[in-house]
């Protein structure tokens, strides 16, 4: 080829190669994510890992070109992000001993992860438009694929934002000469049961660089739940007397501060929809605009039809798995209500992501089965069922917005990203639901034809301490929740105070704050503060050496410190895996 | 002054409600929970809500006054930044309609681009929003970002070695930019 036709020949994005391997790469990270999620309660980002392998096995290919790179990791995260949604509800069904259909699992699954796509269409534009939240995983996926033409500088930074950050991490875990946090509190002589500890995950850090000033509140939101009201709760006398020593923290933690942090989240969010319904109603109508002006680029992104059609689909989809479990008429207030829950909670989740990296997936989950609790009057598989969809809708939001800022700093095309994700999402819902489906029946019936638990603290696996234990810890954790709230144990004081105090929060000219002081509370206090140190650090930085200072230095920097410890993280899974 | 006076209201309402929200209640139902709640941490409560309501109001008084004004006087004026916008894309357009385009100066004015007027502009959000409203600045920052995200593309697709499709990207950037106004009321 002459070095002129060279220079004109098609740019390849939404490619054949992206498609498929991104599929492929999808399918084996949510089978594997499944596994390693029921054996060690938690999961794995798949972002980072796929935008790696993509440079690796794309350019082996012959293109692997930046966008088309992106194309390719959005798919595998689209597909990937089901299997931690999947792991924390559905387990808890098959722990409980509930009957439910397998097919109205996929279904809702199905219907969460659509549904989470397409609202991502106007949050788009508000989100990264209008309110330019950060997304640090997003800013550090591109500079990944960046690297290649950043320069040297860059990519040095980048290698060694991730040589320091894997390092700690073996530091930590394999070689045990680093603790996971400092006990800065002890030094201080500040109370035990404020859990004032610095984690030293350099990950989190890294977020916290990346986000800057904008993360302050939640650091604030954190100093005042446990320096403030956690003493005060103590010396009230609140704490039960038979409750001692380091339980005063679980007790502070689980019983006051996590639920009340959990309203404050969803008051927050309410208020944050009141007071960005102009910007989402501006971004439905520019969105409208665009498409009719497709030869000015309107046809760079997806249409405010679109995102119509496809709501409507989804929660027909939702009503019709609903309906598989509930009969056809409780299911229309079913699929109604967990739709709605569905886009608060998606947007909770994109803004908490948006702003500080984290995501508050359980707790959402627990309120979208709470309430469907209420409305079934307490029929476990439907509430799950909902909680299926919540899980996996939320993460897909949370992934996509990561995945579009990536796309938006790489010059990628929305629309094709959004078209990838929605064409290639339901591949999620069915590999994971079918991984649980086979990990769980991998025992068999035993000799009265009733089925051996696969899985669990009470399977047999687990009983006899073997190495293919899978005590499934996230869904231990849920099925506890429901059996609270069946039990009529659930917080309802804390989630309504919670509440009132996180929509009085949206009346402060300031968007987020709500979300932001409620997630300080549902977190522990060393993430909050390692969160914090790395937030000041990045505002001082861009205050005294400038804008063009932080994106030369810091972003490169701090994206190494969160790709480092991904990576690491997956590779001493995988080791421990390997090693039974 | 007026600063600490509303962080001080803030805090101490956000404590105070906080405080109160946190409180362990013993009810036999759900319903109990909510009135045993409210009629031991009620008050309160809501003497916290009513301090965080009076710092939302002074914060929000503060904020409007600072965006009416004159955006002259601000650190940045939009006008001038929005033309070093528009002037830079058409030099990153000249720069790629070269026989040779030369790819790192290219890329460092893009760079440039997204670190200087387009993220001035950007911070300019409050007070465009209070003196045009939601709805104009909104189709104001939507071609902003779509000439920046075409600006990214033309980097990117520079970088991979395809400088016929990173002219195309710089096309549409200034075809966004180019007769682009500030929002006006």
């Amino acid at each position: 080829m002459s070095e002129q036709a060279a220079a004109h020949r098609p740019y390849p994005e939404l490619t054949w190669q992206a498609l498929i391997f991104g599929a492929l790469l999808g399918v084996i990270m949510t089978s594997a994510f499944v596994y390693v999620g029921l054996k060690l309660g938690f999961g794995l980002g798949g972002s980072t890992v796929a935008a790696i392998l993509g440079f690796v096995v794309l350019r082996a290919l012959g293109t692997g070109t930046i966008i088309e790179n992106n194309v390719a990791q959005t798919i595998a995260s689209a597909i990937n992000v089901s299997s931690s949604g999947v792991i924390f509800t559905l387990p808890a069904l098959l722990l409980l001993g509930e009957d439910f259909s397998w097919a109205a699992m996929i279904l809702s699954a199905t219907a969460g992860s659509f549904m989470g796509v397409v609202l991502i269409i106007p949050l788009r534009k508000q989100m990264l438009e209008f309110d330019r939240l950060r997304f640090p995983s997003g800013m550090a996926v591109a500079s990944i694929l960046r690297s290649a033409g950043g320069g040297k500088n860059k990519a040095l930074l980048l290698g060694i934002g991730a040589a320091i950050s894997g390092s700690v991490l073996v530091l930590i875990e394999e070689v045990n000469v680093l603790p996971p946090s400092l006990a800065v509190g002890d030094w201080l002589g500040i109370p035990a049961y404020t859990g004032t500890a610095l984690s030293l995950s350099i990950m989190n850090i890294g977020a916290g660089l990346l986000s800057g000033r904008g993360g302050l509140p939640f650091v604030f939101g954190g100093v005042l739940a446990w320096w403030i009201i956690a003493p005060a709760a103590v010396s009230s006398g609140w704490i039960p007397p038979e409750i001692t020593g380091d339980k005063i923290w679980g007790e502070l933690y689980f019983e006051m501060l996590r639920p009340t942090g959990i309203g404050i989240l969803i008051g927050g969010a309410l208020a944050g929809v009141v007071a960005a319904f102009p910007a989402i109603s501006a971004a439905v109508k520019t969105l409208s605009s665009a498409a009719k002006l497709s030869g000015k680029g309107g046809a760079e992104e997806l249409s405010a039809k679109t995102l119509g059609f496809g709501l409507s689909g989804a929660v027909l989809l939702l009503y019709c798995a609903s309906a598989l479990i509930v009969g056809p008429m409780l299911a229309v207030p079913v699929a109604l209500v967990g739709a709605l829950w569905l886009a608060l909670a998606g947007m909770i989740v994109a803004q908490a992501t948006g702003m500080t990296d984290i995501s508050p997936l359980s707790g959402m989950a627990l309120i979208g089965v709470t309430l469907m609790l209420a409305i079934t009057g307490g029929q476990v598989a439907a509430a799950v069922l909902v909680g299926v969809a919540v899980c996996v809708g939320i993460g897909q939001c949370a992934d996509m917005m990561q995945d579009l800022k990536t796309g938006h700093l790489v010059g990628g095309i929305p629309r094709r990203q959004q078209l990838a994700q929605i064409f290639t999402g339901w591949l999620g819902p069915m590999v994971a639901v079918g991984t649980v489906y086979i990990l769980w029946h991998r025992f068999g019936v035993d000799a009265n034809g009733v089925q051996i638990p696969g899985f669990g603290p009470e399977s047999a696996a687990c009983v006899n301490k073997a190495s293919d234990c899978l005590s499934a810890p996230q869904a231990g954790a849920l099925q506890g929740m429901i059996e609270g709230v069946v039990g009529g144990n659930a917080p309802v004081d804390k989630y309504l105070g919670g509440g009132l105090l996180g929509l009085a929060l949206g009346a402060l000219p300031t968007a987020g704050i709500g979300v932001l002081v409620g997630l300080a509370m549902y977190l522990p206090f060393e993430i909050t503060l390692g969160y914090g140190v790395g937030c000041l650090s990045g505002w001082f930085l861009e205050a005294k050496k400038g804008r063009a200072f932080f994106s030369e230095k810091v972003v490169p920097l701090a994206a190494g410190f969160i790709v480092g410890e991904a990576l690491t993280a997956l590779v001493l899974t995988g080791i421990t895996m390997i090693a039974g | 002054m007026q600063m600490i006076i509303q962080f001080a209201l803030l805090g101490l309402g956000i404590g105070l409600s906080g405080y109160s929200a946190a409180r362990p209640v013993e009810a036999a139902s759900q319903s109990g929970r909510i009135s045993v709640w409210l009629s031991q941490s009620g008050l309160l409560f809501f003497i916290g809500i009513a301090l965080i309501i009076a710092a939302a109001v002074l914060m929000r008084r503060q904020a409007a006054a600072l965006a009416q004004s004159p955006l002259e006087a601000a650190a940045s004026d939009p006008s001038e930044l929005l033309a070093a916008l528009k002037e830079g894309a058409a030099e990153v357009l000249d720069g790629l309609r070269q026989d040779e385009p030369r790819t790192q100066p290219i890329c460092d004015r893009i760079d440039g681009l997204r670190d200087g007027p387009i993220q001035a502009l950007v911070e300019c959000k409050d007070s465009m929003v209070a003196r045009h409203g939601m709805l104009a600045y909104a189709q104001f920052i939507s071609e902003v970002s779509a000439g920046e995200r075409n600006l990214n593309r033309a980097w990117s697709t520079l970088v991979d070695g395809y400088p016929a499709e990173a002219l195309r990207a710089a096309e549409r950037a200034n075809e966004r930019l180019r007769s682009l106004e500030l929002p006006t009321s």
